[in-house]
């Protein structure tokens, strides 16, 4: 472990009421969220984490369940599933957009350099090729919604993204979780 | 690019059904056939296997040798090994799976009402073909090499349906058409209209009330996805809302057959249940062949249904865009300017016009056309003219000497002679007894007559109903119309099953599952209601 | 919305972009209306091979005799 790495770990360390993600310190972070509401309490502490002056990539993944979202419908017409490929493709990368330039316009304000970029499989797949690409300190997401909670069933492989990452992962706990605690 | 992937596998199928064949016809195969009671479709395994074993050896050998380069003969070649798997695995399934369900459900005797389970749960080589395909999409995945071709289904759906129409007659298709449109258009009208009051009373945005109410109203997804891009759908409303349809889709798939068989329903009745209450219209086609699978009345009746059902889609994408506008108009504040014939909302500009002539489904002129073509008696056999022909069978009397009446049906006959009261029924009768078989067109509707005004004792009504059965006959092109028609839907839901994947069934939720959840169900709960209680009036048979 | 104003997005970074899976034998009906034409033509192809079959008696046998097995 290098001595930039050891001391980062030593910072992200619990320690005895700082157990927030805001206490984490890191100068480079990966985040993969896609704007539902665990991931914006991601993307919130990514902000916090990063140093001014630091780096956070923004990976988006659009998950696979796209592929077969047609389903059965034998009766579309070509062109009309075209239409409604070329739409929903479309639609997709405008809600992105959307999502990122509102995060890019954030990590300005603290003075964080903000890329981001997408892709499209399997979530743990994604997050692990990404890492892989740049030398992060650690990747952050949203943890998975707690029950009765609604959004799109699109679940990341925990299991399959911690045995494969060679980074710390850090894993926000979803706003719903606590909502669900003090109910 | 280059689409065709040099597998082995295309070429390993195609001798796998050649092997298969080969074995068949040496009758290795006998013991097998025998316990699974399938001895009537022998031909059949051995001719279809050698004939796309064949295909698929050729097929593999291009593919795997062969040069290939983009273009179109590509795509058709990369799209071939998927096609030959779907076929594979529908085969495999209709002579072995099928059987071997109704072989072991059997076994476990009968349990609902002296009915086997295989029979109430409609369990046969459609349900099975599509549950196949589900599995296997959903655990080990469509191979690569096959992936091209699973879409090549909805080609094989599509020409099942075409070829329907030379099932039809004229008075089928008028009593028929009647029925759906008068069904189709209270039931799609009314659960458009339910879904999008619905959807105003829960503020669900118009986007998603749109994309909702066309997929749970017309024809599932395929509606769904035409009325996206009109409406402005999010993606989240588009994966909820068609998740949603095909999760119910789904389960309709089982329920309606079970359902039908319990209450005893008619082909015909179920037919039109399943073509109104069932959301989309893959899934009709599934528990139409689920629910009789030996015949194919109840097809024939739902996709008659299926085809109106079709034919309402352009008109309501159109409803769709003039609402959407209107509301999203009214909600923005914009006097956005309306040309004729087109609707302008902040963004897309949407052609009357165009919305109908892109989403007319062509295929229904087909069918017409193939319709049109029985009608001109092309099909029938030679010296029978299309006048000769009554319910989609033509008159012919010259019996071979074991099929005239036997002299006890005519002295049953004439016991009953002197009941008969109109003169036409009456002469009907009397060249029936001197001729020992039925005379003319006009004498077989006589005896039918006759026949039902009850004036005939149980045994003479008998023998007449068996002295006109035998003077009809369906052409024998008919029945390889039938065979044919019945590969292509098996092979079409197979491939469609394929498409279904659990990922996006999970989708189903939100206010779309509750809003499609209470529409549905009213839909298909009324739908039933109406079909049972109307059926006289629609024209439909209950028994 | 418009892609200049986030400079450091680089949302086509991917080779497919957000292209999901359409399955390449749609292409083969890209163009309009092919695959409703060619439902049409199988269709059409299936029933002069019933018609030549059940008139002619050509089929699976005579087949067999013309390739010599």
């Amino acid at each position: 472990m290098s001595v930039k790495a050891e001391r980062r770990a030593a910072d992200m360390a619990p320690q005895p009421g700082r157990d927030r993600p805001s206490a984490l310190r890191a100068s480079s972070v990966l985040l993969a969220s896609h704007d539902t509401e665990g991931s914006r309490a991601a993307e919130r502490a990514a902000l916090d984490a990063v140093v001014p002056g630091g780096r956070l990539h923004h990976l988006v993944i659009v998950p696979e369940f796209w592929r077969s979202i047609t389903g059965d419908g034998w009766r579309i017409n070509a062109s009309t599933e075209h239409a409604f490929c070329d739409y929903l493709e479309a639609q997709i990368e405008r809600e992105i957009l959307e999502h990122l330039n509102r995060v890019n316009a954030q990590a300005r304000a603290r003075g964080i350099h903000y890329s981001a970029s997408s892709e499209h499989g399997r979530l743990a797949d994604c997050v692990v090729a990404a890492s892989e690409k740049a030398d992060y300190d650690l990747v952050m997401i949203g943890a998975p919604r707690p029950k009765g909670e609604p959004g799109l069933r699109s679940r990341l492989d925990l299991d399959r993204l911690t045995r494969a990452l060679r980074i710390p992962l850090v894993v926000v706990p979803h706003p719903g979780a606590s909502r669900k605690r003090s109910r | 690019m280059v689409y065709t992937k040099r597998h082995i596998a295309v070429l390993i199928m195609g001798l796998a059904l050649l092997a298969l064949g080969y074995c068949t016809e040496l009758g290795l195969l006998d013991d097998v056939i025998k316990y699974l009671g399938t001895s009537r479709s022998k031909p059949a395994m051995i001719t279809l296997p050698y004939t796309f074993g064949a295909i698929g050896v050729v097929i593999g050998l291009w593919q795997l040798i062969g040069l290939h380069r983009p273009g179109g003969l590509d795509y058709i070649n990369s799209a071939l090994g998927g096609a030959l798997f779907i076929l594979f695995v529908a085969m495999l399934i209709r002579w072995f799976l099928d059987p071997l369900v109704a072989v072991w459900s059997r076994a476990v005797g009968p349990v609902f009402g002296g009915k086997y389970i295989h029979d109430v749960f409609g369990l046969n080589y459609i349900v099975l073909g599509i549950v196949a395909g589900i599995l296997l999409v959903n655990t080990v995945g469509i191979p690569s090499w096959a992936q091209n071709g699973v879409r090549l289904s909805r080609l094989g759906l599509k020409t099942g349906v075409v070829l329907l129409g030379t099932l039809y007659f004229l008075q089928e298709i008028l009593h028929l058409g009647t029925a759906s449109f008068t069904l189709i258009g209270i039931f799609v009208l009314g659960s458009v209209g339910l879904v999008l009051w619905m959807g105003r009373l829960m503020t669900v945005s118009n986007s998603m009330g749109g994309v909702l109410s066309a997929g749970v109203g017309v024809c599932g997804v395929s509606a769904a996805v035409a009325a996206a891009p009109v409406v402005q759908a999010k993606s989240a409303e588009i994966a909820y809302t068609i998740g949603t349809i095909l999760l119910w889709g789904v389960g309709c798939m089982f329920v309606f057959p079970t359902v039908g068989k319990l209450l005893h329903m008619s082909p015909e009745a179920f037919g039109a249940w399943a073509g109104t209450g069932i959301l989309n219209s893959a899934q009709v086609a599934g528990a139409a062949l689920a629910f009789q699978p030996d015949g194919i009345e109840t097809l024939k009746v739902a996709e008659i249904f299926n085809i109106t059902r079709i034919l309402f889609l352009p008109l309501i994408v159109v409803w769709l865009a003039v609402w959407y506008v209107r509301r999203e108009t009214a909600v923005n504040g914009a006097a956005q300017a309306q040309s004729v014939g087109a609707m302008a909302v902040s963004a897309p500009r949407v052609s009357v016009g165009r919305v109908i002539v892109d989403k007319f489904p062509l295929f229904v002129l087909g069918f017409i056309f193939m319709f049109l073509l029985n009608l001109t008696g092309v099909f029938l056999p030679k010296g029978v003219s299309a006048n000769d022909l009554w319910k989609g069978q033509y008159f012919d009397n010259n019996l071979k000497a074991d099929r005239l009446l036997k002299d006890k049906d005519v002295d049953a006959l004439r016991a009953v002679a002197d009941k008969a009261k109109r003169s036409d029924h009456k002469a009907a009768l009397e060249r029936l007894i001197a001729n020992k078989k039925v005379m003319s067109v006009s004498d077989y509707h006589a005896l039918d007559g006759l026949s039902a005004s009850g004036a005939l004792s149980k045994e003479a009504k008998a023998v007449v109903s068996g002295a006109r059965r035998s003077v009809m006959h369906t052409p024998k092109i008919v029945g390889w119309f039938r065979d044919w028609i019945v590969w292509l839907f098996a092979f079409g839901l197979t491939g469609l099953g394929m498409q279904i994947t659990i990922a996006s069934l999970k989708q189903a939720g939100g206010q779309p599952l509750v809003i499609g959840g209470v529409v549905g169900t009213i839909k298909a709960v009324g739908s039933l209601i109406v079909v049972i209680v109307f059926a006289g009036l629609l024209g439909l048979s209950t028994l | 919305m418009n892609r200049q104003d986030s400079q450091k997005i680089d949302i086509h970074t991917t080779e497919t972009g957000f292209q999901y899976h359409r399955g390449s034998a749609l292409s083969i009906f890209k163009s309009d209306r092919r695959e409703d034409v060619a439902a049409l033509v199988c269709a059409c192809l299936i029933a002069l091979g019933a018609y030549a079959h059940v008139n002619y008696g050509w089929g699976f046998a005579h087949l067999r005799t013309l390739v010599g097995l």
